[in-house]
């Protein structure tokens, strides 16, 4: 009997450490490799993101979504960007304002499903980032120091240049050689500042990463594996409870009626998977069905949020640093008046058309307005051209019926009104519509279905110039933006001509990023670039992973100097 | 006492995993089901016959235009309708979902067998007017495809009286077609199974038809002949487009 309880006991921890074990499987870790870690605002950020699986370290394929964030101590998200991840990696850039103020700022970068764990295992960074026109520079920053360069003693791979100085505008190669390894890296040769980042590398990052988080039972966060993820709930203004069971609807502009819906779970929120159509369009939420004299609206979160504020012990003076921030001003004021600032290629990728959640795909009753003569409202229009169609008026309220053309009767049924695509719940925002405005109507008379929602019939108006722009198209709705994905963008190396026209400024503290060099089996390769008129010291700073998830960090030194100015001295 | 305890804590923890798991499943599903979209319908009766293919609702898992898929909805399909009825569970209603949303869809019956249906665009004309859209069971798939449209036809209209009251009674029956789809995706009908017919749309392989069906002893009779040779000439490396018009 002792043996049995023993084996019982086994069975029970092996159970209980299993559902922890489907949790920890999928954690993710998150590293960003920024080209610099100070910047002239105005600048470009060039970043390289791996994702990784934080159990095996090789590059996760579950989230194709992340978050960066860009933010000052103590304040909200200065920039927000929802990013494309393509087998856990992901690059591009981001523009800074011109307008940002002089200090330091958190870099930060997640996925939907790392908010599942503490905010402490997202990547975080401190930057630097200078106005152009700040001339006093009030402003601490907390991490400095020279450990910047080191060889790293594990690095698998052999990089050298030909020599550790270099003349202004020559001709820098990096050879890497010949491994038994496949790796992906990210490149970057840029003036030294000698300001610290508090990140310096991705080993560094994974080190940190190392402690296990305490894992939830639930959660709370999907992946996002495919598409983006709205999460938001259903509260009554009044007492403040989240509503269950209540049907949110979405719909945006279009030449078609379209619809997405979502019931709000036992704990009032629902989650809606927005797919590339969604992009960049403005969003049209609303409550089906709502109770009369209740107060609900919808509240969609925010993917951005961050809930512990970044509160840096902000202690180093930046006094050191100051001959190199004024350099860093001057090459951005140059740059920016000659325009040679950094320029971005998008990486081409297959465009798919996206798809339209469309409410019905069979044959409507459609009439074209301009094909008949001219009718003021929508009330003539469907008394001349919709004889299915019927307007009537209860209870002080207009309702608009249909024609079942089974049952052969007018329904007092719910039907579904469209304007210009986005779902209307009141007639009265369509009644003063005419053949002026109106350019199409669709009309439905038999009852459809559309997932689980019933409607004894459908009618979409589809105007000249986006009617339901200018007005609500709901009682209780909500409307919000739905910004852009980034998708790949990549650094564009100067042109020849620049670097030969002697009389054209070419001063640069980047020299050189490369976010996407891969390394092949027993292949050996390299890159060039070229030094500009900036005389100073240089960091070649190379991250990336190997296919079997081992972490590569290097960086070493290389100077330009003006050899011609020093030997006519 | 002790086991009674390691049972109790047992107990718990299965059920709580098996709800966290549940409830993640639940949350996940719920958010990425495609949905469905069709009109009301109302099954005419009185026909004499069978107007569906199957006769009894099955799970189907449904492959929409959108490229979404919708997984384990029973659906029937009408044959004289050549439409798809879904039976919704959640609301108790059946509806005739819109042709153009369904791309393709999986009938599973209760013995694990799947039937695999189409939709196809044939041309019947080079005018986008003469265009016909159907379902069909995909019979089999590869260099030469066969798809069997499973229609119902109305053979016979006849005057009869039920309960005393004279009616007009259709005869409905399966008439199915046979469409052979090329590697040049050119689609060829064949009106009946007879050799003779289908020499006639694959003139040039006549020798290699008769070889194959000598060899393995069978007759082009039926349609179990007919899918069996198509998987013969399949299964030919030298098997190339015919000559013949397309239809």
């Amino acid at each position: 009997m002792k043996k049995y309880n023993k084996y019982l006991v086994m069975l029970l921890i092996w159970l209980m450490s299993g559902s922890v074990y489907t949790l920890a499987i999928s954690r993710e870790v998150a590293y960003l490799h920024t080209d610099r870690t100070v910047y002239i605002a105005g600048e470009k950020i060039f970043y390289k993101l791996y994702l990784l699986d934080a159990t095996t370290q090789r590059p996760s394929d579950i989230s194709k979504i992340g978050y960066i964030v860009l933010r000052a101590a103590n304040q909200n998200p200065t920039i927000k960007r929802r990013i494309k991840i393509e087998s856990g990696m992901a690059w591009g850039s981001i523009q800074l304002p011109d307008s940002l103020t002089s200090g330091a700022y958190q870099i930060v970068a997640f996925t939907n499903s790392m908010k599942n764990y503490d905010e402490q295992y997202f990547f975080k960074n401190e930057i630097v980032i200078v106005n152009r026109f700040d001339k006093d520079m009030h402003f601490k920053i907390s991490t400095a120091g020279n450990k910047i360069v080191s060889d790293s003693v594990d690095n698998p791979l052999k990089i050298s240049t030909y020599k550790n100085i270099y003349n202004t505008r020559q001709k820098v190669s990096v050879y890497i050689d010949k491994t038994n390894i496949k790796a992906n890296l990210s490149v970057s040769v840029f003036e030294n500042s000698n300001i610290q980042s508090s990140c310096n590398s991705i080993i560094e990052a994974l080190s940190k990463n190392n402690k296990q988080p305490n894992h939830p039972t639930f959660k709370k966060y999907l992946e996002e594996r495919n598409e983006k993820i709205l999460k938001g709930r259903v509260v009554d203004t009044v007492t403040g409870q989240n509503i269950n069971n209540a049907t949110v609807l979405l719909s945006c502009i279009d030449t078609v009626a379209n619809l997405q819906y979502a019931i709000t779970n036992s704990g009032g929120t629902f989650q809606m998977l927005l797919s590339d159509y969604y992009e960049g369009k403005e969003l049209f939420f609303t409550i089906r069905e709502m109770p009369v004299n209740q107060h609900w609206k919808i509240e969609v979160d925010d993917e951005f949020a961050l809930h512990e504020k970044w509160k840096p012990d902000l202690k180093s003076d930046i006094s050191n640093y100051r001959d190199f921030l004024t350099k860093a001003q001057n090459i951005a004021y140059v740059n920016t008046t000659y325009q040679t600032n950094e320029d971005t290629i998008s990486k081409q990728t297959e465009i798919q058309k996206p798809v339209c959640p469309q409410l019905y795909f069979c044959q409507a009753k459609s009439v074209l307005l301009s094909d008949y003569t001219s009718l003021n409202d929508f009330k003539e229009i469907v008394v001349e051209l919709f004889p299915q169609v019927r307007i009537s008026k209860r209870n002080g309220k207009l309702r608009v019926s249909v024609l079942n053309n089974s049952q052969k009767m007018f329904s007092d049924a719910e039907i579904a009104i469209f304007l210009d695509g986005v779902y209307v719940d009141d007639v009265d925002k369509i009644m003063k519509l005419g053949s002026e405005q109106i350019k199409k109507i669709e009309v439905l008379d038999t009852e459809r279905v559309f997932g689980n929602l019933v409607y004894k019939g459908v009618i979409s108006i589809i105007t000249k110039s986006n009617e339901i722009a200018k007005t609500t198209p709901c009682s209780f709705s909500l409307r919000i933006k739905n910004d852009k994905i980034n998708g790949f963008d990549n650094y564009t190396s100067e042109k020849n001509e620049t670097i030969s026209n002697k009389a054209f400024p070419f001063f640069k503290q980047l020299l050189y990023w490369n976010p996407n060099l891969k390394i092949k089996e027993q292949e050996s390769t390299g890159f060039e670039f070229f030094t500009s008129d900036n005389e100073g010291n240089f960091i070649l700073k190379i991250e990336g992973i190997t296919d079997n998830g081992k972490p590569i960090s290097y960086s070493s030194k290389i100077q330009v100097s003006n050899q011609s100015k020093s030997t006519v001295k | 006492m002790k086991r009674h305890l390691i049972f109790v804590v047992l107990l718990i923890s299965i059920t709580a995993y098996a709800q966290t798991a549940d409830r993640e499943k639940e949350e996940s599903d719920s958010i990425s089901q495609a949905k469905l979209a069709g009109e009301t319908y109302f099954e005419k009766k009185g026909y004499k016959g069978e107007q569906f293919f199957n006769k009894v609702w099955m799970q189907s898992d449904i492959l929409l235009s959108t490229g979404k898929m919708v997984l384990g909805e029973k659906v029937k399909y009408n044959g004289l309708l050549d439409e798809l009825i879904w039976a919704n569970a959640t609301i108790n209603q059946q509806f005739k979902l819109d042709k153009p949303l369904i791309s393709e869809f999986w009938l599973k019956d209760e013995k694990g067998m799947t039937t695999h249906f189409k939709q196809i665009t044939l041309n019947k004309s080079p005018s986008a007017s003469q265009q016909s859209d159907f379902f069909a069971e995909v019979a089999v798939e590869g260099k030469l495809a066969l798809y069997i449209q499973r229609k119902i036809s109305i053979v016979d209209k006849d005057n009869v009286t039920i309960d005393g009251i004279l009616r007009r009674q259709e005869t409905i029956r399966a008439t199915p077609l046979y469409y052979l789809k090329l590697s040049s995706d050119n689609y060829l009908q064949l009106d009946k199974i007879k050799l003779k017919s289908f020499i006639q749309l694959f003139p040039t392989k006549k020798k290699l038809v008769d070889k194959l069906m000598k060899s393995n002893n069978f007759k082009l009779k039926t349609e179990k002949d007919l899918i069996r040779l198509i998987k013969l000439l399949n299964d030919q490396e030298t098997l190339a487009s015919p000559n013949t018009q397309n239809s």
